[in-house]
C-alpha cells in the first residue's frame, strides 16, 4: 500500500454488502456470503476513483455500534477511532447500508459521521428494497445526513461509477450532526425519523417469499426435517455426482503409470515415480472432485442466506449447552476448515463463549478429513461408491462430530462458569438471495486449487519420504513381508502394533496415521502406499484400488484385518483426533496462549485413541471384529 | 544389481535427499502460515 494514497474504508452493519462492494471496486475476490459476520479481520485492496486516482481501500468487519464488544467489532472501532497501529485514520468512510433495513443500518452511520471523517453512504440492495415495496428517496436521505448517498446494487455492479464519482477530490465536508453527539436516544430518534422519510413503507405490508419459505424452514418440525433433508442430499450428492469426474482422474492415474513404467526399465526410481508418486499423490488427488463439490454446497448455504436460518435453528439447541446461535455460524464454517472457523469465533462477545467455541471447532469434520472418510466408509457396506445408506452414514459422521462438540462444550462451559455481563443472541435473517455464482464458482476453484497445491507439495513429499521409508534398508528376500520388516517403516510398524492393536489396527495402519498427523489426506496416500508393498509381486497388471486391497488384507491368523470394527474404529479416530498443526498455531494465537492450543491438540489425540479403543473392544464383543 | 538400476537407486535417493532439504527450508521459512487447505481469506496468514 503505498503511503501518497488516500485511504477509504468501508464499514457498515455485518451483511450489508461490504465484501461485495469491496470485491466490485477493486476486482478482489474475498469471500462474501448472505448471512452477518463473514469478514472478521480488515482485507485491504487498490481501487481508482472516477478520475483513475488511486485510492487504499480496506473492507472493515461489520459493526452494530462503534461500543461492540466482540473482537472483530473492536477492529473496525480502533481503525476508525484512529487506534489501530498499523493501520492509520481512514481519510473518508464509505457506510454501506442495507437499503432494505435503513431504521438499523442507520444507527452506525450515525455514529461514524459523529467521528467527523468525511463520510459517503452506498446505499446498498436497492433492489431488494424495492421489491419489498419500499418507496426509496436517497435525495432526502442526503439532506438529513448531510452527506452524499450513492444508491447501488453492489452484486451487480450497479451505481459503481455513481460511488467512484462521489470519491473524487476534494472529498465531501465533515457535516454538522443535526442530533446530539453521543446521546444514544437522540440518535435512535434521529435516525427513526430519517428511516421513515427516506424510506417510506408501504401502507400494508404483504408476505415476501422470504417470508414464505421461512415459514417453511424455521418451522419448529418442518424447520429441522429441511435442515436434516438438505444435509443428507448434500452429502449424497458429494458420493454420487464424482464417480465420473473420479473414473477420468483414475484412468488419468493408469496412463501416467502405464507411460513411466513403458519408458523406463525396472529400478528404484521407477518404483518412486509409480508407486510413491503416483500411486501416492494420485490416491488423494482422486477426491478433489468430492471437495470441489462440498464447497459449492457450502458456498450455496452461505449464499442464499440459509446458513443464517440454521443458526437460527440451533439457537434453542445451542443454549442447553451453554452457547448461543451465534456460536453455530462458526461451527458451521468449521465444516469446511477448522481455521476461518476459529477466525469466525471473533464475532462471539462473550471471551468464555468464545474460547469454547474455539475449542470444539475441529471436531466440526473438515474437508481435509473427507478423503479418510470417502475411503473408509464404503468399506464398511463393502459396496461401490453412491447410494443413500452411505449417505446416511455420512450425516452420521457429522453429528456425530457435532453432537461430541456440544457435550464437550457444555462441560467446559460450565467448569469456566457463567459470564460476566450477559449477551444475548442478536441475528439477523437477512432476505433469500440468488447465490453468487461467480464468487461461488471462483472460491471452490481456489479452494481446488489450495487442495492440488497442498497434494503437490506437502503430500507429494510425504509420499517421496514414505516410499524411502517402506523400501529401505533393502533385503535380499523373495518374501515381501520379510522385505517390509526390514524396511524403516516395518521397523517402526513393530514398534507401533502392540499400542495400536487394541484399537484393531495392525502396524502399517498406526503408520500411515502417524504420517496424517502431517495432513490427514496424507493417511490415503501413505495406505495406498503401504499396502501396495505386499502386492508388488503379484498382478501389477491389475491395479486394483486401494479400498479393495485393504479389504483383501488379513492378519497372520487369517481373520479381515479391515473388520467392521477395525474400520469404524479408524473412522472413530479421525472424526475426533486434530491432525492440524496450523489448527493449533492460529487457536494459540486467537486465545493468546499456547496453553490452549496445545491443551487442545493433546486432549482431542488422546480423546480419539481412547474412543477408538472403547468403540473396537465394544464392537468386538458383538463379533465386527 | 544392474547398472541400469544402480543409478536408478542412486537418482531416488538423490530425490529423498532433496526433498528432506526441502521440508528442512519450509519449516525454517514457515511462520504459523495457517492450512492450505483452509480460506486463503480467513486472515490466518
Amino acid at each position: 500500500m503505498e503511503a501518497s494514497n488516500d485511504l477509504i474504508a468501508l464499514a457498515g452493519n455485518p451483511n450489508a454488502g461490504k465484501t461485495t462492494l469491496f470485491n466490485a471496486l477493486t476486482g478482489s475476490i474475498e469471500k462474501v456470503g448472505n448471512y452477518p459476520g463473514v469478514t472478521v479481520s480488515v482485507k485491504r485492496g487498490e481501487m481508482r476513483n472516477a478520475h483513475g486516482k488511486a485510492l487504499d481501500l480496506i473492507d472493515l468487519p461489520g459493526s452494530y455500534s462503534l461500543d461492540g464488544g466482540s473482537p472483530d467489532q473492536q477492529i473496525a472501532r480502533d481503525v476508525l477511532h484512529g487506534e489501530n497501529a498499523k493501520i492509520p485514520k481512514p481519510d473518508l468512510v464509505v457506510c454501506v447500508l442495507d437499503a432494505s433495513n435503513l431504521e438499523r443500518h442507520l444507527q452506525i452511520a450515525l455514529e461514524i459521521i459523529e467521528l467527523e471523517i468525511p463520510v459517503v453512504v452506498a446505499l446498498n440492495m436497492v433492489d431488494v428494497a424495492e421489491k419489498a415495496g419500499l418507496r426509496l428517496d436517497p435525495v432526502k436521505l442526503s439532506g438529513e445526513l448531510g452527506v452524499p448517498v450513492v444508491p447501488i446494487q453492489a452484486d451487480k455492479g450497479k451505481g459503481l461509477v455513481e460511488l467512484r464519482q462521489a470519491l473524487g477530490h476534494p472529498f465531501p465536508p465533515v457535516p454538522e450532526a443535526a442530533w446530539e453527539k453521543g446521546n444514544e436516544a437522540s440518535r435512535r430518534a434521529f435516525g427513526l425519523q430519517t428511516a421513515d422519510l427516506a424510506a417510506r413503507r408501504p401502507e400494508a405490508h404483504s408476505a415476501t417469499i422470504s417470508d414464505k419459505l421461512d415459514r417453511i424452514l424455521l418451522h419448529p418440525v418442518l424447520g429441522w426435517v429441511c435442515f436434516t433433508g438438505i444435509m443428507f442430499a448434500l452429502f449424497w450428492s458429494i458420493f454420487s455426482f464424482a464417480g465420473i469426474p473420479m473414473g477420468w482422474i483414475e484412468s488419468l492415474q493408469d496412463w501416467a503409470t502405464g507411460l513411466v513404467e513403458g519408458a523406463m526399465a525396472e529400478g528404484d526410481l521407477r518404483d518412486l515415480i509409480t508407486q510413491g508418486i503416483i500411486g501416492g499423490v494420485g490416491s488423494v488427488v482422486i477426491f478433489l472432485p468430492q471437495i470441489l463439490l462440498l464447497f459449492f454446497f457450502i458456498g450455496l448455504m452461505e449464499s442464499s442466506g440459509y446458513m443464517a436460518r440454521a443458526a437460527f435453528l440451533m439457537d434453542g439447541f445451542m443454549a442447553k449447552v451453554g452457547l448461543s446461535g451465534k456460536a453455530f455460524l462458526p461451527l458451521l464454517s468449521s465444516y469446511a476448515c477448522a481455521i476461518p472457523g476459529v477466525m469466525a469465533t471473533r464475532t462471539i462477545d462473550s471471551p468464555k463463549e468464545r474460547l469454547v467455541t474455539i475449542f470444539v471447532a475441529p471436531w466440526m469434520s473438515c474437508s481435509a478429513r473427507l478423503p479418510v472418510y470417502l475411503l473408509l466408509v464404503p468399506m464398511l457396506l463393502g459396496g461401490s461408491e453412491g447410494g443413500a445408506k452411505q449417505a446416511l452414514i455420512f450425516l452420521s459422521i457429522y453429528v456425530l462430530g457435532t453432537l461430541t462438540a456440544f457435550i464437550v462444550a457444555k462441560i467446559l462451559r460450565g467448569k469456566l462458569g457463567p459470564d460476566e455481563v450477559k449477551t444475548h443472541f442478536l441475528l439477523e435473517l437477512p432476505p433469500y438471495r440468488f447465490p453468487q455464482w461467480k464468487y461461488i464458482f471462483r472460491h471452490v476453484l481456489d479452494r481446488g486449487w489450495a487442495f492440488l497445491k497442498n497434494a503437490g507439495t506437502v503430500i507429494l513429499g510425504i509420499m517421496i519420504l514414505l516410499w524411502a521409508a517402506t523400501t529401505y534398508p533393502k533385503l535380499d528376500s523373495d518374501d515381501p513381508a520379510e522385505v517390509l520388516s526390514h524396511t524403516i517403516v516395518g521397523r517402526i510398524s513393530a514398534v507401533i502394533e502392540p499400542i495400536v492393536k487394541p484399537m484393531g489396527f495392525d502396524g502399517r495402519t498406526g503408520t500411515a496415521i502417524l504420517t496424517s498427523f502431517a495432513a490427514r489426506e496424507v493417511f490415503v496416500g501413505s495406505m495406498a502406499q503401504l499396502f501396495h508393498v505386499d502386492e508388488a509381486d503379484e498382478d501389477s497388471e491389475t491395479r486394483n484400488s486401494i479400498r479393495e486391497q485393504l479389504t483383501a488384507e488379513t492378519w497372520p491368523d487369517g481373520r479381515k484385518l479391515f473388520s467392521p470394527a477395525a474400520v469404524i474404529s479408524l473412522l472413530i479416530f479421525y472424526i475426533y483426533a486434530l491432525q492440524c498443526l496450523p489448527t493449533t498455531a492460529v487457536v494459540a494465537r486467537e486465545t493468546g496462549s499456547w496453553k490452549w492450543g496445545i491443551g487442545q491438540f493433546i486432549f482431542m489425540t488422546v480423546f480419539a485413541g481412547v474412543a477408538s479403543l472403547i468403540v473396537y473392544q465394544v464392537a468386538k464383543l458383538f463379533g465386527l471384529a | 544389481m544392474t547398472e541400469a538400476n544402480d543409478w536408478q537407486t542412486w537418482a531416488a535417493l538423490a530425490v529423498v535427499a532433496l526433498t528432506i532439504v526441502a521440508f528442512a527450508v519450509r519449516k525454517k521459512r514457515s511462520k504459523s502460515k495457517g492450512c492450505s487447505s483452509c480460506d486463503k481469506d480467513s486472515g490466518c496468514s
